[in-house]
């Protein structure tokens, strides 16, 4: 989609708001999992583009093998922001990135491909989608993908997330994203009897549910093998739907007021002539609506696309020095030779961090239980190279949030020892109660590491 | 020009070989435009199982081995425990199957079927539509309507509910379902049933089945229990917009002999109508499909021309050139503004303007011919809405140029550089022109390996810049547009500027197998690498004496009996 056709659909969709065209939920959190008493676990998988500056090749600081050792990725460097969470995170160190090595695919779309899949080539389930299946049945969405930059784009440096060897692409307009998690049917006040004109509605798409899932049956009954895959997802995609219709809300729990639909998303980063985009506002509705979906129970799992690999249409010209032309943050993670362009690119990486450590805050700010929501949060952020020169491993990860309290090395770097990254992923499904024996490529996957 | 390698063998071997793209910027950012988008795409179809390991990565084999760090054979990757992936083993280029559309086609066929203000068409081009702010597709080989890519993800499930709402709500209000459904004085599940039959057989491009319409009666009969027949018939709408028969194409035929599989006549009238008018078929054809004609070499062949004859097939033909071409980005590619401040949106839609008028002129208006769209009006090289493409936003990037005419117009595939190998930018040089830079960056032993294939095609674009306009000095020093095409199989030689390349392209038979090549993949949806050489076997030796008309190219891939012939698989 290029930017004009997806800023159309903003102008349309800014006029629907304006015209209050959709209904507000008012959600609660935690019902289900608080009712049984267990914590409600979330995953949560940022990506940011292109590896960590390339200080290693400017300070001489590379480690023994002529592999960058990420010096640049710890609290003195990219990670300053995360400072202050410092007890709630763990630094990954000396994690391979072995099945985008293996890929025949060039860096960027190989580190794409491989970042939750594990795999060597484009594909298969990746981990949050696993997990997903598993799981997502507990809230209203199985799962929740999000873009950090508002342009689409469908190659294979775009996607990180996949079911059954479908993209899913993130969504890059937090209108659509906002209509999405807050429209529905509203419960009446006191728990009465629901207007009837909205049961209605909700019956009849019922119905139509009922009969689409009948349809696909029928077809998978008349074609091939080949075709499965193809139908399972529809499938699944429209039971996904269906729980949508019907699991608005928890049955009981916190009142979570969704974000104010009057002014929280509303014009706040189209410009006025409504061709451009204000992308340091985007991204903080994006991150403000993972937040509320997170907060409010929507999800329990999610991914955040910071930007494809290879990015060259946002400027992020509020990066000191950055300067009209758009693909600098690509050219200049590719540049590590000129000093000025190195601070540019580190900039763009620093700012990436401190809205994700700004997420992370958030979620420990907020009470759940006797602890945070973050106590029972892991956040994996990380990217898909080590470096923007094509250098794939070390993989830089952070984890940020205390895995109910299960995770043992918090607060320290933890040596992974040159494992395949597959076994971070199995970690992280293991958590989530989703324990994979493998995942990717045969033979990557050795078994989690112990957090 | 020192001398350089040769061999044609050398195409297949690279990938052995160290290398590096020496670019600051990796033309395949977009969909589709870089190597590894051949293969990757394929790999996406494990989700299918429709080829998986199709040898659609072609010259890159099994990529094994490679300097650096990359290892391993990039096999053996399907231990997600979540399984699913598909099954299929052979690389048969033309397996039975249903396909997605895609959101351009969904856009022209609510508006044929209809006649929706959610789509608002131009003269023949579509404007605005309903599809546009669906989630977006994958891309395969630079096109958007692969067979392969595209399925129904729950962020697609509900833009098809809610887009489905909003056509069937509108039908309701414009009162089109009055002259849809009339039902005067009518047995209402009489009149309903009308309905689903006769627009059904619209919607599905194929007669409604007797299953079908009882399943559809039921669900007329439950909603007439609570609302009145307009309402009812609105549901039958909205549900029949989110079927499996209304979003796919079949292309999945009936059991023939030996294990094959042939297209029915109305599977047959949807391939060939959204083929040339990415719409579903009119009255005319659906008529020929019910009585059978399309069965016939004939039939698909009288079919074909005569909507090639009619103006809607006009931006069809032009949106297989965009995407083959990967210049479908034009509108929304970027530029330095302060490397080229003239690039506004006035130029941008000059060069949008410009690229609809060149390929109607030499593909639409006139002969046709591969040989015209290349050396026409200077020919499709020199001109400056691809040059734009495929360049940076700050230069001209012969790296681009030189892969464009390697993966788009010869179909060779380029290897990618080694994982673990630092690719750095060619640094700038306010005294020196872009080849003298390029020139010396390649020259390093690590690059040169494959740079030999790219650099000396895309230094012979060096007269235009990254906007596509002409120079014949840069930085004060004259631009040397000498350029050599080798390693292809007949077109090897010296050249001078876009235009003699053009013009030595023009008259190889490499190049006119590349276009039936791309053609294959925009006609079927998916790409079947070297498999799509035997199949377009005989589509190529009539495509010769047809002089290498592209407008005939799909004539003859109608009239193929490949067209409507499917291998069932296993």
């Amino acid at each position: 989609m290029s930017p004009s056709r997806s800023l159309l659909r903003r102008r349309e969709l800014l006029g629907a708001l304006g015209a209050g065209a959709f209904l507000a939920v008012p959600v609660f959190r935690q019902s289900l999992a608080e009712a049984q008493g267990a914590a409600p676990k979330r995953a949560i998988f940022v990506q940011w583009p292109d590896g960590v500056p390339s200080a290693c090749f400017q300070l001489g600081m590379c480690g023994a093998d002529g592999l960058p050792d990420l010096k640049y990725f710890d609290f003195d460097g990219q990670l300053a922001s995360f400072a202050a969470l410092k007890a709630d995170t763990i630094i990954l160190n000396n994690l391979r990135a072995v099945a985008a090595e293996k890929n025949s695919a060039e860096g960027h779309e190989a580190g794409m491909a491989s970042l939750l899949t594990g795999r060597s080539s484009r594909g298969g389930t990746s981990v949050d989608q696993y997990i997903a299946k598993q799981v997502g049945n507990l809230t209203r969405f199985s799962s929740l993908q999000f873009a950090g930059y508002p342009y689409g784009g469908g190659g294979p440096q775009d996607r990180i997330s996949y079911a059954d060897g479908f993209d899913l692409a993130p969504e890059p307009d937090p209108v659509a994203m906002f209509e999405k998690l807050f429209s529905g049917a509203q419960p009446a006040p006191g728990g009465g009897a629901p207007d009837p004109a909205i049961a209605l509605r909700l019956a009849q798409k019922k119905s139509t549910l009922d009969f689409l899932k009948a349809e696909i049956t029928a077809v998978e009954g008349a074609t091939g093998a080949a075709e499965k895959p193809l139908l399972d997802l529809h499938l699944e995609s429209l039971r996904e739907i269906e729980k949508q219709l019907t699991q608005v809300a928890g049955a009981a729990g916190t009142a979570c007021a969704p974000p104010d639909q009057g002014g929280a998303v509303k014009g706040q980063y189209v410009g006025s002539e409504g061709d451009t985009i204000d992308v340091q506002v985007f991204a903080k509705l994006q991150l403000d609506l993972l937040y509320q979906a997170i907060n409010c129970d929507l999800t329990r799992i999610a991914t955040f696309q910071w930007a494809p690999s290879v990015e060259v249409q946002v400027k992020y010209d509020w990066v000191p020095g950055f300067s009209a032309a758009p693909d600098q943050h690509h050219a200049f993670a590719h540049d590590h030779e000129s000093p000025a362009n190195e601070a540019i690119f580190q900039g763009i990486q620093n700012w990436f961090t401190s809205q994700t450590a700004g997420l992370v805050a958030r979620m420990k700010a907020t009470a759940e239980g006797g602890g945070s929501l973050l106590d029972n949060s892991v956040v994996m952020y990380a990217s898909e190279m080590s470096n923007g020169t094509h250098i794939l491993s070390p993989l830089p990860v952070l984890l940020a949030g205390r895995g109910g309290n299960s995770f043992q090395n918090l607060g320290t770097k933890l040596d992974a020892k040159g494992v395949a990254h597959n076994d971070l992923l199995l970690s992280i499904a293991a958590y989530m109660g989703a324990p994979m024996a493998a995942i990717g490529d045969n033979g990557l996957s050795k078994g989690p590491l112990t957090l | 020009m020192k001398p350089l390698l040769t061999s044609i063998a050398l195409v297949a071997t690279l990938p052995l070989l160290i290398s590096c793209t020496g670019s600051a910027q990796d033309s395949s950012r977009r969909p589709g435009t870089g190597p590894g988008s051949n293969g990757q795409g394929a790999s996406t179809a494990n989700g299918t199982g429709a080829s998986p390991g199709t040898p659609g990565s072609g010259g890159n084999g099994t990529g094994n081995g490679s300097g650096g760090a990359g290892t391993g054979t990039g096999t053996g990757s399907s231990a997600n425990a979540s399984g699913g992936n598909g099954t299929a083993s052979g690389a048969l280029a033309q397996v039975p199957g249903i396909r997605r559309l895609s959101h351009n086609e969904y856009n022209h066929t609510v508006l044929d079927m209809l006649q929706t203000a959610l789509v608002t068409r131009a003269g023949d081009a579509i404007t605005k539509g309903i599809a546009d702010g669906f989630t977006q597709d994958s891309s395969v080989d630079g096109f958007d309507n692969s067979r392969t890519a595209l399925g129904v993800t729950p962020s697609l499930a509900g833009q098809y509910a809610d887009a489905a709402e909003k056509l069937a709500a509108e039908a309701l209000t414009a009162g089109k379902l009055t002259a849809l459904a009339p039902c005067a004085g009518g047995a209402e599940d009489v009149c309903a049933s009308d309905f689903v039959r006769t627009f059904g057989q619209q919607l599905f491009r194929r007669p409604v089945a007797a299953d079908e319409l009882t399943r559809y009666a039921t669900l007329f009969a439950t909603e007439r229990t609570r609302s009145d027949y307009a309402t009812s018939i609105r549901q039958l709408l909205e549900t029949m917009l989110q079927t499996p028969a209304f979003l796919y194409r079949s292309e999945y035929g009936t059991p023939a002999l030996a294990g094959t599989r042939v297209l029915t006549d109305y599977e047959t009238a949807s391939l060939l109508s959204y083929m040339l008018w990415s719409s579903p078929p009119d009255a005319e054809l659906t008529a020929a499909a019910a009585a059978g004609t399309l069965a016939t070499t004939a039939g698909r062949e009288t079919a074909a021309r005569r909507l090639l004859q009619s103006p809607r097939a006009r931006l069809p033909l032009q949106y297989f050139v965009t995407e083959w071409t990967g210049t479908s980005r034009l509108a929304s590619v970027i530029k330095d503004a302060a490397t080229y401040p003239m690039f506004d949106a006035t130029m941008r839609q000059s060069l949008l303007d410009g690229q609809e008028a060149f390929i109607k002129k030499t593909t639409w208006d006139g002969d046709g011919s591969i040989a015209t769209l290349l050396t026409g009006d200077a020919g499709m090289l020199t001109q400056p809405w691809l040059l734009t493409v495929h360049a940076h936003p700050d230069e001209s990037f012969p790296i681009a140029r030189g892969k464009l005419v390697r993966t788009r117009l010869l179909c060779q595939e380029l290897p990618v550089p080694p994982k673990n190998l630092m690719v750095v930018p060619v640094a700038k040089d306010p005294n020196a022109t872009t080849r003298q830079r390029f020139t010396a960056h390649s020259n390093n032993p690590a690059c040169a390996g494959c740079h030999v294939l790219i650099d000396p095609i895309g230094f012979g674009f060096e007269r235009y810049d990254g906007i596509g306009q002409y120079r014949a000095m840069e930085n004060g020093l004259p631009v040397d547009d000498s350029g050599e095409l080798t390693a292809t199989e007949d077109a090897n030689g010296p050249f001078h500027g876009p235009g003699e390349l053009g013009t030595k392209l023009a008259a190889s038979a490499e190049v006119q197998r590349c276009v039936g090549r791309q053609a294959f993949r925009y006609v079927y949806g998916y790409s079947a690498g070297a498999a799509e050489i035997a199949e377009l076997s005989p589509v190529l030796a009539d495509l010769k004496t047809a002089n290498n008309n592209i407008r005939e190219l799909f004539v003859l891939f109608a009239k193929s009996q490949q067209f409507v012939t499917r291998t069932a698989t296993p």
